[in-house]
């Protein structure tokens, strides 16, 4: 029951937070809309969508899944870098839940908010550009799948920083390294490995209306919780570092 | 048994490539129900003696017992019954309202809603922040954001508070509301650890003291001892007239107020005393008052850290 109430209290906090700054919130998904109404008004008009992508709908999987992944890897980091520097972050490590389990519930918090604004971008994208897109309920659990990966990364990333502190310069090539990563063609173990990239290829399937194999729920499940296992591994790693050290609140 | 045990607790830093020894074996115990003031010059260790309590830093050595959970064991035990305000600004949630800051960081502990909703109104009562519970933290004055501090320290209702600096930045009336905090919390129970410079806020409402320098302890007492250990070897001489051929200066601070001559003397011994009257007597020199020089903490403080530093 605690872990549910630590839980609410993160829920609420990302909750106050949107609100409180809602211009912000709003402001950045219309950019993210813009861009890519812009990429998709680009293909229509001069492009060859056959480069970028095998459809207009590809292109969408590939920029709704760029986008989770910028977020669940690198939001956890920022709000890190912001609790390190405004002076929460001693809180955190005093709770008696600490700071792994705070984090993470604030990372999936976030989710909840981020994931239907992402989806209505899409929505919105695809209506102005005259697009239909049908996506099924199997997609959604897919992106899930991917989007704890990524959370998984996240808590990689989130130790780092807590470890060397100013990682900004990494979180901004993050979103450039995902987009190698997603078009990247890698075989066998890699495929495994590699973040994200085996999991492009099922979402195409899946929006392209080719069904599952078990494989893909075999790799999907695996490697999601694979990464977040080890991502809690890390963080509470570079915790333990930081409280020898004696890091905590330095910034 | 206490509230709170350190065990010859040693923390050493790398800093720029060499060792910094932050605390060499330090070890007391806090009484339950006491609130025991650890003093000590910048650099000397509180703050690495607090962080290591609250498990922030991990000692090199030693053991924390709290409320007899070792810490380095039973963390999650040992934290349940700590809380703590560290220095700064650095406990509340700016972009947050005062009540969200106390729903806030009493979830992150795990507590449940019918218990915030019954335990905040308490604390914005205690901390006087009732009316503006709905203002954001970052936009409270430096007073108002430390009683807040406290008041998410005192919301998960721990048997022992650690308070790091609570009065630093405060103007004169927001300090002396803490003061009057801690007197009510200590009656309310609570055992508090303070770590502070504010020599006035130890003399009000310490029960004892650790002093603390470089690392090392280097008295660990009752105020009240303290304090009586100096207050017994300082007199203060008032007299009239001239000072004759004696040269005042050789026997302690010689000075004028208000046409009035003075001499304050240090001594080791009683006996001194008399030895300076009979030289007054025979130099014709008239005494209007000896007094008993009342010494503050901030004087026993420096007095204690000088005599460790020679």
């Amino acid at each position: 029951m605690k872990y549910l109430n630590t839980f609410k209290g993160t829920f609420l906090r990302v909750f106050a937070e949107i609100k409180r700054y809602y211009l912000n919130t709003l402001s950045s998904f219309t950019i993210m809309t813009i861009i890519f109404y812009f990429i998709v008004m680009g293909i229509n008009k001069f492009g060859n969508p056959a480069t970028l992508g095998d459809s207009i709908q590809g292109l969408a999987v590939g920029y709704i899944v760029w986008m989770a992944l910028v977020g669940t890897m690198t939001d956890l980091s920022w709000t890190i870098i912001n609790d390190m520097s405004i002076g929460l972050i001693e809180q955190s490590f005093i709770s008696p839940i600490g700071p792994t389990l705070i984090y993470l519930f604030y990372q999936f918090s976030n989710f909840v908010f981020v994931i239907p604004l992402e989806f209505l971008i899409m929505i919105i994208v695809f209506k102005i550009a005259g697009l239909s897109i049908i996506v099924p309920p199997i997609f959604l659990i897919s992106l899930l799948l991917l989007m704890i990966q990524g959370y998984g990364i996240g808590l990689i990333l989130a130790g780092i920083t807590l470890r060397f502190k100013r990682t900004q310069s990494i979180l901004s090539l993050i979103q450039f390294a995902i987009v190698g990563v997603l078009m990247g063609n890698f075989d066998g173990i890699w495929k495994f490995l590699v973040p994200a990239n085996g999991f492009i290829d099922i979402l195409g399937k899946i929006i392209n209306g080719i069904g599952t194999s078990v494989y893909d729920w075999f790799y999907m499940l695996t490697s999601s919780a694979i990464y977040m296992i080890v991502g809690v591994i890390v963080f509470d790693y570079f915790a333990n570092v930081v409280r020898k050290r004696g890091e905590i609140a330095q910034y | 048994m206490g509230a709170l045990e350190v065990e010859n607790l040693k923390k050493t830093y790398i800093s720029k490539g060499k060792k910094v020894e932050a605390v060499k074996g330090i070890s007391f115990e806090v009484n339950e129900g006491e609130i025991f003031a650890i003093l000590g010059p910048n650099g000397a260790g509180k703050t690495t003696t607090i962080k290591s309590i609250l498990r922030l830093v991990i000692p090199d050595e030693g053991k924390i017992y709290v409320k007899g959970f070792d810490i380095s064991t039973h963390k999650a035990k040992a934290l349940e019954n700590l809380s703590a305000v560290l220095e700064g600004n650095r406990n509340i949630h700016w972009k947050l309202t005062v009540y969200e800051n106390l729903r806030y960081f009493g979830y992150i502990r795990g507590f449940s809603d019918k218990f915030l909703k019954d335990k905040i109104p308490e604390i914005l009562e205690f901390i006087e922040l009732k009316d503006k519970k709905n203002e954001l933290a970052g936009k409270l004055s430096r007073g108002m954001q430390q009683k807040l501090a406290i008041g998410i320290a005192l919301l998960p209702e721990t048997p022992i508070i650690l308070l790091d600096e609570p009065t630093l930045g405060l103007d004169v009336e927001s300090s002396l509301k803490i003061r009057e905090m801690l007197f009510e919390l200590k009656n309310k129970g609570k055992t508090i650890l303070l770590s502070t410079h504010d020599m006035n806020l130890v003399e009000k409402v310490a029960d004892r003291v650790l002093i603390i320098n470089k690392g090392k302890i280097i008295v660990c007492d009752r105020k009240e001892n303290l304090l009586n250990a100096f207050r017994k070897k300082a007199y203060k001489i008032v007299f009239e007239g001239e000072n004759g051929k004696i040269d005042l200066r050789k026997y302690g601070k010689f000075y004028e107020e208000y046409g009035e001559k003075i001499l304050e003397i240090q001594l080791d011994d009683i006996s001194q005393l008399y030895e300076i009257m009979e030289i007054f007597k025979k130099e014709h020199i008239e005494i209007r008052h000896l007094e008993n020089v009342m010494v503050n903490f901030e004087e026993v403080f420096v007095n204690i850290v000088r005599g460790d530093e020679n």
